[in-house]
């Protein structure tokens, strides 16, 4: 009874993907494309490390340009895309396209990312692969017109609440970057520390701090403002204020050795 | 940036200038070792990561980022990445000529 009504329901999907033509999965081999996501992923992570490793490594000028000229990316973009395709309309896909898009950005070309993008929202627009999306795809916004509007129909009907505050989130910094919608930018962040305030972000920290931060730079932080205080601990553990040198000028650094 | 900015807090040790750096990689116990090493003798703020509080506070999202704030603390000048040494210098000396008239 039980093999009977699986080979049913085995046909019926078989009949699904004829009917659309496209290579949606049986449920038996989910498992298997899942591995192969998460093994394409490892190679990936892996050649990235040898390469920032390479980077760190580097001692001359000529020796970082080598290191900054591998493309981690380029050897598994096809392999990428091929998964994407086998296992079209599940999650794994959805995982396939995120990584495309992020690293089309990163180490490719625009193009592959807008489309990997497209099918995202057409597609998976509740999925969790959205997140990291969401929160690179504004950068290279004003390259393309769709951007913005792909983030705002996100954030308006992603039933992930993540994806809607990350795509929200992403819509402000693309429209931040010109002035004509600045102050659209401004009301979404505000928006966002009244509604999503608690979302993680990428970075570490939430929509929320991430959100007041950008508030708090455009009201306080531009040339001829008066500087807002900073207090915080030295290296040798002892607190201090950047109010302490009032009367000097003072070069402020955020740095790391990384 | 950090041999520039060695020879800029040297030459500028007895003028009215501090370099202040907010930095991120670790707690006092592990960045201080380091700056020791590098023989960097100048303030540190210890915001521990890229999303420390001063970094969040502040919306740095390149590193580094410079504010150069004048002697009565009006930010002046911001920069996200360097502007280059030769510009530093410049802005830089202008502003202690100004605070010493």
């Amino acid at each position: 009874m039980m093999n009977l009504a699986h080979g049913v329901g085995g046909l019926s999907i078989a009949a699904v993907c004829l009917a659309f033509g496209t290579a949606v999965s049986q449920d038996d081999d989910l498992p298997e494309l899942q591995n192969r996501l998460e093994n394409l992923r490892e190679e990936f992570r892996v050649a990235e490390r040898s390469r920032f490793k390479a980077l760190n490594d580097a001692e001359t000028p000529q020796a970082t340009s080598a290191a900054a000229a591998v493309d981690p990316w380029a050897p598994l973009r096809e392999r990428f895309d091929t998964l994407a395709f086998d296992a079209s309309g599940t999650e794994v896909a959805a995982g396939a396209w995120a990584t495309i898009c992020v690293n089309e950005l990163r180490y490719g070309t625009p193009a592959p990312a807008f489309e990997a993008f497209g099918i995202l929202i057409n597609d998976h627009p509740n999925s969790d692969e959205l997140i990291p999306v969401v929160g690179v795809i504004w950068s290279a916004g004003r390259d393309n017109p769709h951007t913005a509007e792909g983030l705002r129909q996100l954030s308006e009907d992603s039933e992930n609440r993540d994806v809607r505050g990350g795509a929200l989130f992403g819509l402000a910094k693309l429209l931040e970057s010109a002035d004509a919608t600045k102050d659209e930018a401004f009301e979404i962040y505000r928006k966002i520390t009244a509604d999503y305030a608690d979302v993680a972000s990428t970075r570490g920290s939430t929509l929320g701090e991430m959100s007041a931060g950008a508030l708090f730079e455009a009201e306080h932080l531009q040339v001829g403002m008066a500087v807002p205080d900073i207090a915080s601990v030295d290296e040798t553990n002892a607190a201090f204020k950047l109010s302490d040198y009032k009367g000097k000028v003072v070069l402020v650094d955020f740095w790391g050795f990384w | 940036m950090l041999p520039h900015e060695k020879a800029l807090v040297k030459r500028l040790a007895n003028d009215p200038f501090a370099l202040l750096g907010v930095n991120s990689d670790g707690d006092c116990e592990s960045v201080l070792p380091r700056l020791q090493e590098e023989g960097i003798n100048w303030r540190n703020a210890i915001d521990v990561t890229p999303s420390g509080d001063w970094a969040t506070k502040w919306n740095v999202q390149g590193w580094p980022t410079l504010y150069l704030i004048d002697a009565e603390g009006v930010i002046r000048e911001k920069w996200i990445g360097s502007p280059g040494d030769d510009v530093l210098d410049q802005k830089i000396d202008e502003l202690v000529a100004e605070a010493k008239s």
